[in-house]
């Protein structure tokens, strides 16, 4: 798990940014934008799939977001957040519909990786927790990614 | 003399002296108030008169969240009309096409200058200014009190739409003469004006969203203390001083300074602990998480307001700490009196009576006897006193 999360986040630093993003959105939202897609190049050359699901917006110091990612049962997946140069701590956490956290990372600063293999084909709630930002609103982005 | 005519001379000289005090003393000849003519004319504030204005404040605040938040729908649905710069704030003007197509590339320059005086670029929190351009009236017409009232108004970022603060400026004096004329007067003026309207809406362009403390704090107050970005430029004693001075004799207008609150005369007379306290009014919030989206600042607000002058604290507390201890403070989840005095890097008291006495000399309170009551006191006493010693020189004991 820390090897994988180490690996995506020296690629997503290092990789260069797709020419195509560069136009969408402002600063900091291009940014998480090409964090994401750097993360998916890099877990797609760890033989991951494409991105089931991605999801950005921005977020005050403190603040948090859920959305809906529906999963299938025995498949592994690894769900992965981002955020703006601004953001210096980021929490992501997997929970059921009934609020039954399943899995959760706080403890990454900003660059959290959930895995998980679900046992049931349900729809979950994925929570984005925006811990600290030097300077608010920070840009999050959130991508799901089947292995 | 007699018992009985030595009686009465002292009862005369007793209503005499009574009536030199009263000559001296009661109106219209003077005591402690200024000439007429020096004298600020305030309307009393009878409880009618309160009653009127705090329902004309919330008309226009009302009036303001309406237009602000209809403004908000069409920035979004009529890109045509909105015209931005990159980076800088973005401005929507409305109203009879021939005014908007001459105000509109004057008020987007000075809105450029403004921004590049500001030391902003791009921004996390976009600013949009709306301005209203009214009909022009014929020539004695009078125009109506809605469209004179008050300042600039704004539509502080929330959670439903983090990136956007609007500010909704007023066709005030510059715009309907430029409308009018074609020309633009006083241009300084003008730019100083325009910066100042944008008001916390610069805030939020600099410095982000504030934290949960700073945020509660400053609405409870009306962003009072954030109405002026000042963090570029030095303020001036006069502009400070005008409302409470004559500036031809330099006197204080006491009825000036006493609508202040308390806390807000004792930082006047240099006191610290007021000082803090008056800068720290608001801080307390409960539970209640949701804090007003529009602010509309009263008309005439400098008259009572916490700290003089308050509009600017924030912007000089900016210039004086930094670029990164204000954001720090900024967007600090500590108490703001820990995280304004961690800034500041001194006790708050200390500092705001510091940065009080560069716009206001020290008010001197408590009890002052004027010059002349002291003199004819002194002297009322000394006549009593040689009357006292010649009646006695004349006493004969038998």
């Amino acid at each position: 798990m820390t090897q994988l999360r180490t690996f995506v986040l020296i690629a997503v630093l290092a990789l260069p940014p797709a020419a195509a993003l560069r136009a969408q959105g402002n600063r900091w939202e291009r940014q998480v934008r090409e964090q994401l897609q750097r993360s998916a190049a890099t877990l797609q050359n760890a033989r991951a799939g494409p991105a089931q699901l991605t999801h950005t917006g921005p977020l005050n110091a403190e603040e948090s977001a859920s959305f809906i990612v529906t999963l299938q049962a025995g498949v592994s997946y690894q769900i992965v957040g981002v955020c703006d140069n601004d953001c210096t701590s980021l929490g992501l956490t997997l929970a059921t519909m009934s609020n039954n956290d399943i899995a959760a990372d706080r403890s990454s600063e900003n660059f959290p990786v959930l895995q998980v293999t679900p046992q049931t084909t349900m729809a979950y709630r994925v929570k984005v927790v925006m811990a600290a930002c030097r300077m608010s609103p920070c840009w999050y982005g959130v991508g799901v990614y089947r292995r | 003399m007699a018992p009985g005519l030595k009686l009465r001379s002292w009862i005369a000289a007793a209503f005499a002296v009574c009536g030199v005090v009263a000559l001296a003393y009661l109106p219209p000849h003077g005591g402690v108030r200024a000439p007429a003519l020096l004298r600020m004319q305030v309307p009393q504030p009878t409880p009618a008169r309160l009653r009127a204005q705090e329902l004309a404040d919330a008309w226009r605040t009302v009036q303001a969240e309406v237009r602000l938040r209809e403004s908000r729908y069409r920035f979004a649905n009529n890109l045509d009309r909105v015209d931005s710069a990159a980076g800088g704030p973005r401005l929507l003007a409305d109203g009879p096409d021939s005014a908007v197509s001459l105000v509109r590339p004057v008020l987007r320059a000075e809105l450029d200058t403004a921004w590049r005086r500001l030391g902003l670029g791009a921004t996390k929190v976009n600013v949009v200014v709306i301005v209203y351009i009214p009909m022009l009236r014929r020539s004695g017409a009078a125009t109506p009190a809605e469209e004179l009232a008050g300042g600039a108004s704004y539509l502080l970022p929330d959670s439903t739409d983090r990136t956007t603060c609007g500010v909704l400026l007023p066709a005030g004096y510059w715009i309907r003469n430029l409308v009018r004329t074609g020309r633009l007067e006083r241009i300084e003026e003008f730019r100083e004006s325009l910066k100042n309207s944008l008001g916390p809406c610069a805030f939020y362009a600099a410095y982000g969203n504030p934290g949960k403390p700073v945020r509660h704090w400053l609405a409870n107050r009306n962003f009072d203390l954030a109405l002026s970005p000042s963090w570029n430029a030095p303020g001036s004693v006069e502009r400070a001083m005008f409302w409470l001075t004559d500036y031809r004799t330099g006197h204080w207008w006491w009825e000036m300074i006493y609508r202040s609150p308390p806390s807000t005369v004792a930082c006047l007379a240099g006191r610290p602990a007021a000082c803090r306290q008056a800068v720290l009014e608001g801080v307390e919030y409960g539970l209640e998480d949701s804090v007003p989206r529009v602010i509309a600042p009263r008309r005439r607000w400098w008259l009572g307001q916490g700290l003089v002058p308050g509009e600017r604290y924030l912007g000089d507390v900016a210039r004086e700490v930094g670029r990164d201890r204000f954001l720090r403070f900024w967007n600090s989840p500590q108490p703001v009196d820990t995280a304004l005095a961690e800034a500041l890097k001194a006790p708050v008291g200390r500092w705001t009576e510091r940065w009080q006495r560069r716009f206001v000399p020290k008010v001197p309170l408590g009890a002052a006897a004027p010059f002349s009551a002291s003199l004819l006191a002194l002297l009322l006493g000394l006549a009593a006193v040689a009357s006292s010693a010649v009646t006695a020189r004349r006493r004969q004991v038998r």
